[in-house]
C-alpha cells in the first residue's frame, strides 16, 4: 500500500505523505548513486546558509562542461533538503538548488504562492551569481511545485498584473512581485493543475452540513456502493448520471463556500468580522476527501492527442497516453479531521478557491473549470511564460488530463509534454501498477525522467 | 509578531539576523542530516577539531534551528554540532507533544552510533528549554514520568510511539529557557473575552459575532492602566484578577478539549480523531507566541526581578552576584495584533493545544497556583527528575530570568548546576542596543565562550 501512497497528492493528503516520497527517493538515488549509475559525476551538497530560508546546493564534483546551467527547485511546503530532486541533476553535470521555504511543512498557512516568489528569486540570484552572466538559470516544480514555479515565472515574466486578472477571486498584493528575476527555462515534473483545482476535486459534495458532516446525501455518496463504488477493490464504475450529480454537487458546495468566504471578507474589511484581519475558515471533508477518478480508473484515463512516452530501454514513441494507475478510492480516509480543510477566509480566497460551472471529468478531458479564477492554476499561469518549458508527467499517476491540459494553454513557443511510462507520482517505477494491469515491470523511471530533462537542457543550452 | 520587541518570536528574528555573522564563520561544510521521521537535522563539524568527542545539539519544537547561531559558535570553537528540526517544525498544529523525545532520540542515537561522539550536551534555547528537558527526564526516568492521571496527555511506553529506552544525554544548557509552552500560553492568554464568543462555529452555517471583551479584564483599557506608549501601570488587584482570570479561561479550554475529545472517543463528534481549538486572543499560534496578552508585556515592573541574588554575567566580561532586573522595553504594540487572528489567535486541534498549549493552574504567574505536571510540556516538571550537569542562562533584557531563576533555585535536581544571566541580551542572544546600560557588544561573544568553557571543563571537546 505504501506505493498506492505515493500516487496521491493534493492538499494535507499530499502534505503528510510528501516525507515518505522524498524518503523513498532518496534512498532510490542512493542506491543508484552508488551502484548503477557508474557514468554518474560525483557530486557534493552544501547546505547553503544564506537565504533565508534552509537549502542544499546540489553540484558535480568537480564542476564541468554543464555547470553552467543551475536550476531551482521547491515544493508549495513539502521539505527538499534530501537534495533528492537534485541530486540527479548533478549527476548530470548541472548545479540544482533544492530549497525549503518559510511555508514548509505548513501549507495551511499559505495564503498565496506570492507570499513565496522572493524566496524563489533569492535562489535564482545566488545561482545567477555562481553560474555568471553567460549562465543559465532555470525552475523546476514537481506535484504542487508545477503550480508554484509557474506562478512564479508568470508573475516574474508579467509583474503583478499576472494574478490581477478580472476573473480572479482574490487578486494578489503588489507586495514581492516586482522585479523578480525571470528564469531562463522551466521544468514541470507530474504537475497539479492547482491548489484550488486539487480542493475543488477533493470536496465531498454528499456532506450536508459542516457542523455534523456524517450526515450524508446518499446520491452523491462516492462511497456508497449502489452509486458503484467497490470497498473491497477501492475501484468504482459510476454511471454518467451519478458523475454529473456528484461534480454538480461539488461545484456547488465549493462555490457556496467561496460566496461565504467573500462575505466574511467584505465584513473584515468593514470593522464587522470577529477579527481585525482574518477569521477562521474550515470545511470538513475537503482535503482529500472525495476524487471522483481515485477509484474509477476510466476517469483521467488517456489523452486526447498523441504525446512522446519514454519508457526504460526502449526509444521513445509518440502516441496517445494511457495512464497505467490503479484504482484508490479509501473510504475510511473520508471521515478523517485530516481531510478538513482548516484555513482562514483569506487563505481560503487566496490558495483554495477557484470557481467552476458544470465541470466535467471524462476519460480524456476535464472542461468548466476557471482557470483564471485562482493565481494557483498551472494551466492560467503556463499562458503567461513564454521562455522553454518542458512538462513531464507520470503515466503511473493520474494527472495525464492535467498534463495535456496544461500544454495546450502554454503559450511558449519551445513547448514540450512527454510521458514516464509507468511511474508513480513520485517518480520511481509503481510496481502496483505492473501488477494490476498485468504488464511487464517499467525499468528505472527514475533515470528515463532525469535523462530526458538533461537531454531536454542539452538540446537547448549546449 | 513584527511590533513586538519582547515577544518569543524575538528569538526567530535573532535567529535570522545572526546569519550574516554565521555565515561568516560558516563551517567548511554543513551537511543536511536526513534523520528519518520527518526530522531533519544539519551536522556542523568542527574545522579546527577533526576528532571531536563532545558534541551539541539544537532543537526546539517547532522553530527552524538548522541555522541556530549556536551552530556556527560552537562548532567554531571545536564542537560537533547537530541542529535540528522536529518533526513539527513550523507546524504548532501539527504538534503531538509526548512524540517530540523521539525525534530528540533521532539526533542522539546518531551522534552516539553514527558520529561515535562519546559526550551529547542538549541545548534547549526558548522552547528547546521544554523539548530537551522533556527528553533528557523520559531518559532518565523512563515512559513513568511522562504518564498518569494528573496528565493532560500521556506518553506511550509501547508499541512504534513508545518512549522507553531512550539513551540520556550527558548535560544540559539552557538558552532563556521558557517554563513550558503550556505556560506561556497560560500567560498570554486574553480572559477579558468572554465564554460564548470563542466556541467557533465554523462553514456555512456559522453565525460569528464580533468580540466585546470584559471591561474590568481588558489588559488593553487605559483604566485598567495600560498605556499605548509606553509602560504600562497595572495596579496589584488588577493583576490579581487578572492573572486568575486567565486560569479560569484556560481550564474552561481545557475543559471542553477534554470534552470533545470524550465524545470522539465514543464516536459522538463530527471527526473521530481530532477537531480545531480555535482560541480568540489566545496569543499567535506561531513559535514565540504572537501577540499575547501577557501583563508582563506592556508593564516591565511585573516579572522584573530575580527574588535573590544571581549571577550576572556583564558586558566587560566580570560577574557579579546580585538581585537582576531586566533592562527590557515595554511593548504596548501587542494591543493591535491581539485582537487579530493572524497574531493573535490559537489556531491549534485538539491534540496540539492539550499537548503542547495547557496546563491547569488557578493563578498565571504564581509559581505556586501552577500545576507543573499536569503536562509534559513543563521545564520545572523536567527539571525535578533530571541529575546530569545543568547551566541554566538567561537574557538580562527579556523576562525568563525570573523562570530561570525557579529553575535553578527550586526545581533542578542535578548536583552540578548553576544559573546566569547575560546582561543587555536579547531572548534571541543578540544585544539590545535600545535598552538602559548597554553597550553590549561583548555579549554574544561573551555568551558563547561562557557556553563553551562550561562544556569544556566537564566533557572536554
Amino acid at each position: 500500500m505504501k506505493a498506492l501512497n505515493l500516487s496521491r497528492e493534493g492538499g494535507k493528503t499530499m502534505k503528510k505523505r510528501f516525507a515518505f516520497t522524498v524518503s523513498v527517493s532518496w534512498m532510490a538515488l542512493l542506491s543508484l548513486s552508488y551502484f548503477s549509475l557508474s557514468w554518474a559525476q560525483p557530486t557534493k551538497l552544501t547546505v547553503v546558509t544564506n537565504l533565508g530560508v534552509p537549502a542544499v546546493l546540489a553540484e558535480p564534483d568537480p564542476l564541468g562542461s554543464r555547470s553552467h546551467i543551475a536550476i531551482v527547485t521547491m515544493h508549495s511546503d513539502g521539505n527538499y533538503l534530501s537534495g533528492s530532486n537534485c541530486i540527479p541533476l548533478a549527476q548530470r553535470g548541472y548545479r540544482a538548488l533544492c530549497m525549503n521555504n518559510q511555508f514548509t511543512n505548513n501549507a495551511d498557512n499559505i495564503e498565496g504562492f506570492y507570499q513565496i516568489a522572493p524566496t524563489i528569486a533569492r535562489g535564482i540570484n545566488h545561482l545567477r551569481g555562481l553560474v555568471g552572466a553567460s549562465g543559465k538559470v532555470g525552475i523546476m516544480g514537481h506535484s504542487m511545485g508545477g503550480p508554484l514555479m509557474s506562478f512564479y515565472q508568470n508573475a516574474a515574466e508579467n509583474g503583478p498584473s499576472a494574478c490581477r486578472g478580472p476573473q480572479m477571486i482574490y487578486p494578489c498584493p503588489d507586495e514581492g512581485l516586482t522585479n523578480l528575476p525571470k528564469a531562463d527555462f522551466v521544468i514541470l515534473r507530474d504537475s497539479h493543475g492547482g491548489w484550488g483545482f486539487a480542493n475543488l476535486s477533493y470536496t465531498d459534495p454528499a456532506v450536508i452540513n459542516d457542523n455534523n458532516p456524517s450526515r450524508r446525501r446518499p446520491q452523491l455518496d462516492m462511497y456508497d456502493p449502489s452509486n458503484g463504488y467497490d470497498p473491497s477493490t477501492l475501484s468504482a464504475n459510476y454511471s454518467d448520471r451519478f458523475l454529473r450529480n456528484f461534480l454538480d454537487g461539488q461545484s456547488s458546495r465549493y462555490n457556496d463556500h467561496i460566496s461565504l468566504a467573500l462575505d466574511r471578507l467584505a465584513k473584515i474589511e468593514a470593522d464587522q468580522g470577529d477579527y481585525t484581519d482574518d477569521e477562521p475558515f474550515i470545511i470538513p471533508r475537503a482535503d482529500g476527501a472525495a476524487r471522483i477518478w481515485l477509484p474509477d480508473l476510466k476517469l483521467q484515463e488517456r489523452t486526447r492527442k498523441p504525446f512522446k512516452l519514454l519508457k526504460d530501454g526502449v526509444p521513445p514513441s509518440v502516441e496517445k497516453i494511457h495512464s497505467v494507475r490503479v484504482p484508490d478510492g479509501r473510504h475510511e480516509e473520508n471521515e478523517s479531521y485530516a481531510t478538513a480543510l482548516h484555513s482562514s477566509v483569506r487563505k481560503f480566497l487566496g490558495k483554495h478557491a477557484i470557481r467552476s460551472s458544470n465541470w466535467t471529468v471524462s476519460e480524456d478531458n476535464i472542461t468548466g473549470i476557471d482557470w483564471a479564477s485562482s493565481h494557483t492554476s498551472t494551466p492560467f499561469n503556463v499562458e503567461g511564460i513564454s521562455v522553454p518549458l518542458l512538462i513531464s508527467q507520470h503515466s503511473g499517476h493520474y494527472f495525464i488530463v492535467v498534463g495535456e491540459i496544461i500544454y495546450d494553454h502554454a503559450k511558449s513557443a519551445d513547448k514540450e509534454l512527454v510521458f514516464i511510462y509507468g511511474a508513480n507520482h513520485g517518480g520511481s517505477a509503481c510496481t502496483q501498477c505492473a501488477a494490476y494491469h498485468g504488464l511487464p515491470p517499467f525499468g528505472d523511471t527514475q533515470k528515463v525522467e532525469w535523462d530526458y530533462l538533461h537531454t531536454w537542457l542539452a538540446a537547448r543550452y549546449p | 509578531m513584527k511590533r513586538t520587541m519582547f515577544s518569543l518570536i524575538g528569538l526567530i528574528i535573532g535567529v535570522w539576523l545572526s546569519l550574516p555573522a554565521a555565515v561568516s564563520f560558516a563551517q567548511t561544510r554543513p551537511e543536511y542530516i536526513p534523520l528519518g521521521g520527518g526530522v531533519k537535522g544539519v551536522l556542523y563539524r568542527p574545522d579546527s577539531n577533526p576528532s571531536p568527542q563532545v558534541a551539541v545539539i539544537i532543537i526546539h519544537r517547532t522553530s527552524n534551528y538548522l541555522q541556530h547561531a549556536g551552530c556556527t559558535q560552537l562548532s567554531q570553537r571545536g564542537l560537533m554540532v547537530l541542529c535540528m528540526n522536529s518533526r513539527f517544525d513550523n507546524n504548532e498544529a501539527l504538534v503531538n507533544w509526548e512524540l517530540i523525545a523521539l525525534d530528540v532520540k533521532r539526533g542522539v542515537d546518531y551522534l552516539k552510533n553514527t558520529q561515535k561522539i562519546s559526550k551529547v550536551i542538549l541545548f534547549g534555547h526558548s522552547g528547546g528549554g521544554p523539548t530537551t528537558t522533556y527528553y533528557q527526564a523520559v531518559a532518565e526516568k523512563g515512559p513513568s514520568y511522562c504518564q498518569g492521571p494528573n496528565k493532560l496527555t500521556q506518553c506511550e511506553s509501547s508499541g512504534p510511539n513508545s518512549v522507553a529506552g531512550l539513551t540520556p544525554a550527558d548535560g544540559l544548557i539552557l538558552a532563556d529557557a521558557h517554563p513550558g509552552n503550556t505556560v506561556n500560553a497560560l500567560r498570554a492568554i486574553n480572559p477579558s473575552v468572554r465564554e460564548a464568543q470563542d466556541k467557533e462555529v465554523v462553514g456555512v452555517d456559522a453565525n460569528n459575532e464580533p468580540i466585546n471583551p470584559v471591561k474590568r479584564l481588558d489588559p488593553f483599557d487605559p483604566e485598567n492602566g495600560f498605556n499605548p506608549n509606553g509602560d504600562s501601570n497595572y495596579s496589584k488587584k488588577f493583576q490579581q484578577d487578572y492573572t486568575a482570570a486567565q486560569a479560569d479561561r484556560m481550564n474552561n479550554w481545557i475543559n471542553q478539549a477534554l470534552r470533545i475529545r470524550s465524545l470522539m472517543a465514543q464516536g459522538d463528534w463530527r471527526f473521530p480523531d481530532n477537531d480545531s481549538i480555535i482560541i480568540a486572543r489566545g496569543g499567535g499560534s506561531q513559535a514565540g507566541g504572537g501577540d499575547g496578552a501577557n501583563l508582563y508585556v506592556p508593564d516591565v515592573d511585573i516579572f522584573c526581578c530575580t527574588v535573590k541574588p544571581q549571577k550576572l554575567l556583564q558586558n566587560d566580561g566580570s560577574i557579579v552576584t546580585q538581585i537582576v532586573k531586566s533592562v527590557r522595553l515595554p511593548n504596548p504594540a501587542v494591543a493591535e495584533g491581539n485582537e487579530e487572528f493572524d497574531g493573535g489567535t490559537k489556531n491549534l486541534t485538539v491534540t496540539s493545544f492539550l499537548s503542547a498549549n495547557a496546563i491547569r493552574a488557578t493563578d498565571s504567574l504564581d509559581y505556586n497556583q501552577i500545576d507543573w505536571c499536569s503536562t509534559n510540556n513543563s521545564t520545572p516538571c523536567a527539571l525535578q527528575n533530571i541529575t546530569v550537569p545543568l547551566l541554566v542562562t538567561s537574557m538580562g533584557a527579556h523576562y525568563f530570568h525570573v523562570d530561570a531563576e525557579q529553575f535553578y533555585e527550586n526545581y533542578a535536581a542535578s548536583p552540578d548546576k548553576e544559573n546566569i544571566v547575560f546582561a543587555g541580551l536579547l531572548h534571541g542572544i543578540t544585544p539590545c542596543t535600545a535598552c538602559a546600560g548597554g553597550p553590549y557588544t561583548n555579549q554574544v561573544t561573551n555568551y558563547w565562550n561562557y557556553l563553551f568553557n562550561w562544556i569544556q571543563t566537564r566533557f572536554g571537546t
